[in-house]
This record gives C-alpha cells, structure tokens and sequence, in this order.
C-alpha cells in the first residue's frame, strides 16, 4: 500500500470518527444518471464561494448551477457538470451562509466561529483545525484543506445527488512562484461503495497551496500530523520547483483521476524569480514533462463581465482579447509554441465566478462575473452513463472546446479525415504525403442566450450588422494551422524564451481558411437556431502539423474589435465604442458624455469560441508527444482496471 | 458638467497627495491593505451617497477586503486602485432622476 493510500485511509478515519458527518456514498454513476442527448456536456471548473472569496454560499452556487427553471423568480443555469474550484489557503467566512453583499434575503455574513458545534445543512465543525488556537480568536480562519474535507465536499455530494448530475470537488490552487491553476483529484471522492472523502484533494491543497501557512494539517489518533514532509519554499524560483513537485505528486498518486491547469496565466506578467507572478513558456513545459497525463493546457481567464476581465495594467498584453489573454488569442502565441511540440497541451474556460460586482446575486446584470453556465461552457464528450471520471477524461483527451455566450451549443463536430479513416479534437491522423485531408466542422448556434439584454448588439451596429444582443450569431471561422517541429528538451535555449506580448513561439502558424456565410453551408433551424457545416480540404505535406478553430460573432475589421484578419484586438479598446441605444444599461461608464460598451454589455457583444487541435502526422514518422502521452494514459488505465 | 469636473479634480489630486499610487509598486501586506483601503474608502465617501462611481469604489474596496482575509493581497492592491480609479475618473454617472437596473429583484427596474 502506497504512502498515499495510507493517508487516505487515515484522514478518512478521522472523519468517521466524529470530526464531522460523513459524507452519503455515491457511485461513480449517479444513480439516475443526468442523460442528455446531445455529443458534448457543458461545465465549468473555476467558481468561488464564501470559503474564500465569493459571495454567495456553496448551496447557493450549487443551485443556481445545476438547478433548471427558476429559483425564487430568477433563473438557473442548467449546467451538465461542474467541478467546485475554490482558492486554497483559508477562509473566516462560514461558506454554508452567503455574504450579506450577496443580497440573498435571510443570508447574512457568517464566521466560522459564530457556528463551532452547531449542525447547519447536516454538516457540524466542532473546532477549526490545524494550526488555530482553541478556542479559536473571533473571526479565526479555517484552513481550506478542511473546508475542502468536511464542508464543500459534503454538500457537493448532496447536491450532486439532489440534482442528479455530475458534481466533484476541485481547488483554484494558489500555485507556488505562479498565479493560479485549476487543479481537482478525484481519488476518494467518488467510491463504488462506502462514504466518500475529499482527502485528496484536502492534501493537495495543504501540501502545496501557496497561500496555505498551516503547519500540522490534520493528526491521526496519537496526535501525530498525518501529511508530513510540507515545504514553504513559495516564491519565485524555488516556489517554481514546489509547483513541479505538485504536478508530480498528482502524476504519482492521480495520474488519470487529478488535473493541473493553469488558470488567467496572463494575468500578473511574465515570471519573476524572486517573487510570485506569473507563467512563462518553460513553466507550462515544465508541468507538462512532469505530469504528462495531468498538465495538460491552460485556462483562459473569466470575470467576463468584469470592466478589464481582471486583467489590470500589470498583465501580460496588457488586457484580454476578445475575453481571452495573449496565450491563448494570439496567432503564433504561447499556444501555438506548445501545439508546435507536438504537446497534449489545451484550452479550456470557466466562470471564475465570485460575485456581480454592484448588483446582487440574484440580478442579472453584472459587472463583475457570471455564474457558471450562464455565458462560459466548457465542453467536454458527453457518455451514456456521465460521471466525475468522464469529465477528467474529457478534457485530459483534448476532446474539449470551450464557448462564450453561447456562440455555439453543445453539438460541435470538428474532424479530419483520409480515405475513411477519422480523427477529432486530440487525436492524430496518420496521412501520407500528398493526401488530401478533407476537414469538417459542423455547429449549431442557438437562438438565444442567456443575456437579459435585448438590444442590438453595439460592436456590430458599427460595422452595420442589427443583431439582437440576446441572439447569438457566428460572423465566421477560422480554421488554423501550425507546423510540428518536435519537442524541445530542456537544455536545449529554445526552451525557456523572453515572453513578452510581441514573442512569436510558433512563426508557422496562420489562418488557412476563413468560414463564413459565403462558403458554408448554413441552414436556418426552428426557435431561431443556425446549423452552420463547413468543409474543406488540405493536402498532407511530409512534416507534421496541427489543425485548430475558433469562432465568433465579430467579422474582422470591425472598430476596436478586431484586425483587418479576424485576431481580437486589446478589449481595453471597446470603451471607444458607443452604447446609445435607449435601452443601454445605466451602468456602463460615461466617456465624453456618452454611454460606452463595458462590462456585462461587453460580454454579451463579443462572443468566441476555441475548439482543440486535430494533429497530424505522415505515417512512419515517429509518434508525437500528444499520441504517446495519450497511450501512457491508456497503459495506466489498464493498469488501474487490472489491479 | 462643471460640477463632476472639479470634483474628479479635487479627488484625482487627493488620491496622489495621499500617496495611494505611490505605493503602487511597494510590496504590500495586510496592514498595508487594511489602511490603504480605509483611505481609499475616506475619497470614495467625498461622493454624494447615490453616486454611481462611489458604488464602484465601494464594491471594489469591499472585495479589497475579502481578497485580503483570502490571503491574496496582490488583488487587495489591484482593487484600491480600481477604486481610486473610479473616483478619480467619475465614469460611472446615473443621470438625474435615473436608477440603477439590475434587471432582476436585488436592484429593480
């Protein structure tokens, strides 16, 4: 039995033995499972309650997450799945009560020390533990690794049950020498039979959350810390190689039950190895070499109503672009260096949700965030029993695209093909020089989006397209592509490059075609709806190359949208764009005595979506980090389902 | 309109005599937070109550706070200086007789 299992066992006795209510058993399929007929789930891993630094509790999230139909009057999300992504280090406020900024009547600010022993929503925290005195000082912290054991996992579980969907406990890790990552584990969480536990991800979270000060961590029955061997070396370099140990703790114990994904990587600059900022190329290199079947892309930042996304003047790039950061919106960019590669290196978006900025809970506009499933989907391959292990699948197989503002829905075919033989978004076709691929993409934009919004949508007005703000619309699709010039080794000055907003990783990356009404074929569909099919064909060379889309609403050219080529311009842009439809909310910043595109409007204006790479690759040539990395996940599946 | 001009004047030069921006550049920790924020709060509070851009400060240096008890006090920085920003550039303006719409119960149409 490993060290690993050993804690899990330990950790989880402590629970039974009173510290809190276990949490109910849940299958790995939940019991009527969610069935939705359709090729992908939509979901969301980054969200943020009152354990940090959210607004509202985690039932709340939960409801208006998973729920349909209305809650109180105001809508749910519907979500397909969601993965709970909250900050590690700690937290004073009682996260099963939402912060009295939320506006939620009967809900006001709560402490954790105002509720020690007493039983709300089935869950009793008789002390806060680790290193906090007892009794506690008033308002004293609770360490996250045990609001991630005895407090969200709990109530995720019961509300994974209640609503019958696919529901898991993650972290927003706040990571050593970095910003932040996505991470979750999934190992105790969801057993065939028997209570469940969050330990693991509870260890992960004190073991190496950079925010997390907690000496002890939780003790066996002797008293004796039961996750030893913690390091505090958190900044700069030295927190750089406590990250990679991350990442290799989650290869070694999860390798197919955990993912790392770093999230707004953009966001606090370029590296700093004398202090914690942000990501450069080697970095994500880095965990991608030490947990090649859990460090598997990045995140694209939220807070997508918020006036700069979060992005101040310190982010690399100094803005979003069309919502995303520089890594990801940039032809060339850091993406593009990784796909060059030939790595399993992917794009994924979420909510990041905490609150609405001045409006409560319960509005609908916003300047600050969106609930998950409200304007962000992260898509992941749908599977006649979905459950927490398919969605881990999902994205660890690049499989995945993500969507805001509902561009397009949950059917998106994207393939490449050579006499009869297909491949998706993550896999590789094998061709021969001189074949001719043949790539398709197939989309459905719905008719409707969840904007409260009905106005025309003030960046196209410029261009002289009325579009109700409320009815998405796809302007056109870019289909690019990249060469694949091989992995490059650590030693080798490639490796580590100047990041900077004008570095170009991958120079062969460019739009092969461009998608549009003009060379698709587009089919008006019932409540408003558009099936767009686009097909083309490229001729296989002898070297490798990668194939990737994205979409959206904004034709190019468009004032402080985008260039004359489609790329999304700085957003700090669209603040030259005029709201003056009478309709236009009164929120949005006045400049020169008029109204101008912001926050919640800004959104719901200009709308994207990424879909993952088709690799490809001539036959006989040596397989690509992305194949090889996939078959070292299939070895260890086998291995785990013969043990 | 003349009045907001000379008021965003008046607070713009405040937010530099008071050093907010100054500190910009310093490491910051958790005291430095909590007086940046009360001085913050103190030029938001030179608004009218109603005022649109003191709401903006206000939700600002209110998340300044929680980014702060969350261990994260990069963003409590972040949003010191949102909020001077909002008071100093008065972006955010309800006109006379206009009210904030939420679209839903919490601020209603």
């Amino acid at each position: 039995m490993s060290r690993y299992r050993t804690s899990l066992l330990l950790s989880g006795a402590a629970i039974t033995l009173g510290l809190v209510a276990p949490a109910a058993a849940q299958n790995w399929v939940p019991p009527k499972p969610f069935a939705r007929n359709t090729p992908y789930v939509g979901g969301d891993m980054h969200n943020h309650t009152t354990c940090t630094d959210g607004s509202v509790s985690t039932s709340y999230l939960l409801d208006r997450t998973l729920g349909s139909g209305t809650n109180n009057g105001v809508p749910n999300f519907n979500i397909d799945w969601f993965t709970h992504g909250n900050h590690g280090g700690s937290g004073n406020r009682d996260c099963r009560f939402s912060d009295t900024s939320a506006n939620l009547p009967g809900d006001t600010t709560t402490y954790w020390t105002d509720t020690l022993g007493q039983t709300i929503q089935g869950i009793t925290i008789p002390s806060l533990l680790g290193d906090v005195p007892n009794p506690p000082p008033a308002r004293a912290s609770m360490y996250r690794w045990q609001s991630i054991r005895d407090v969200e996992y709990p109530i995720i579980i019961a509300k994974s049950q209640q609503y019958k969907k696919v529901a898991l406990e993650g972290l927003e890790t706040i990571v050593p020498g970095h910003e932040h990552s996505d991470t979750a584990v999934l190992n105790g969480q969801f057993p065939t039979s028997g209570a469940g536990n969050a330990s693991g991800m509870a260890e992960f979270e004190f073991r190496f959350d950079r925010a997390d000060a907690d000496t002890r961590g939780p003790v066996d029955g002797t008293g004796s810390a039961v996750w030893t061997g913690k390091s505090f070396a958190n900044s700069g370099t030295a927190g750089h190689g406590k990250a990679v140990q991350s990442v290799q703790w989650l290869q070694a114990n999860a390798p197919l039950t955990s993912y790392y994904v770093p999230t707004h990587t953009e966001r606090a600059g370029a590296f700093n190895p004398a202090g914690s900022a942000g990501y450069n190329i080697e970095h994500f290199r880095d965990f991608n070499n030490a947990g090649p079947t859990v460090a598997f892309g990045l995140e694209s930042p939220g807070h997508a109503a918020d006036a700069s996304h979060s992005y101040g003047t310190g982010a690399l790039g100094g803005s979003t672009f069309g919502g995303s950061g520089i890594y990801t919106a940039k032809i060339g960019g850091l993406w593009d260096g990784m796909l060059g590669e030939g790595r399993n290196f992917f794009i994924f978006q979420s909510s990041d949700w905490h609150n609405r900025g001045v409006f409560g809970s319960r509005d609908r506009a916003s300047t600050a965030d969106f609930f998950p499933g409200e304007y962000s989907h992260l898509y992941v391959p749908n599977q006649s029993a979905l459950r927490a292990q398919s969605i881990v699948d999902g994205m660890r197989s690049g499989n995945s695209y993500s969507t805001s503002g509902d561009v397009i829905g949950n059917d998106f075919t994207f393939r490449a093909s050579v006499n009869g033989t297909y491949r998706g978004m993550g896999q590789t076709l094998e061709v021969n020089p001189g074949d001719t691929i043949t790539v398709e993409m197939r989309m459905t934009v719905p008719g409707k989006n969840n904007s409260p919004y009905t106005f025309n949508n003030p960046l196209l007005k410029q261009v002289g397209v009325f579009q109700p703000i409320n009815a998405p619309s796809l302007d056109h699709v870019d289909l690019i592509r990249g060469d694949i010039t091989g992995v490059i080794p650590p030693a080798d000055p490639r490796y580590a490059t100047a990041n900077t907003p004008a570095t170009v990783y991958n120079p062969s990356t460019a739009i092969l075609t461009t998608f549009n009404k003009n060379n698709g074929k587009v089919t008006p569909l019932a409540n408003g709806a558009t099936r767009f099919e686009l097909t083309t064909t490229v001729v296989a060379g002898s070297t490798p190359f990668y194939l990737r889309a994205r979409g959206t609403n904004i034709p190019a050219a468009t004032p402080n949208v985008t260039d004359s080529l489609g790329n999304p311009l700085p957003d700090t842009g669209i603040i030259n764009v005029l709201c003056d439809d009478p309709a236009c909310p009164a929120h949005l910043p006045v400049v020169a005595g008029t109204l101008r595109v912001k926050n919640d409007v800004e959104a719901w204006s200009n709308l994207w979506f990424y879909a993952n790479p088709i690799f490809v690759r001539p036959a006989g040539q040596a397989k690509l980090l992305v194949e090889t990395n996939a078959e070292l996940a299939a070895s260890l599946g086998k291995q785990a389902a013969a043990n | 309109m003349r009045h907001k001009e000379s008021l965003g004047v008046f607070l713009a030069a405040g937010i530099l005599l008071t050093g907010a921006s100054g500190q910009a550049h310093a490491e910051w920790d958790e005291a430095t937070c909590v007086t940046q924020v009360q001085a913050a709060r103190i030029r938001a509070e030179a608004l009218p109550p109603g005022h649109l851009s003191r709401k903006f400060a206000e939700t600002d240096l209110r998340v300044a706070i929680l980014e702060m008890d969350a261990g994260d006090v990069d963003e409590c920085e972040e949003r010191v200086r949102r909020a001077d920003e909002a008071v100093s550039t008065l972006r955010y303006v309800l006109k006379p007789g206009q009210v904030l719409d939420g679209y839903g119960p919490d601020t209603p149409r």
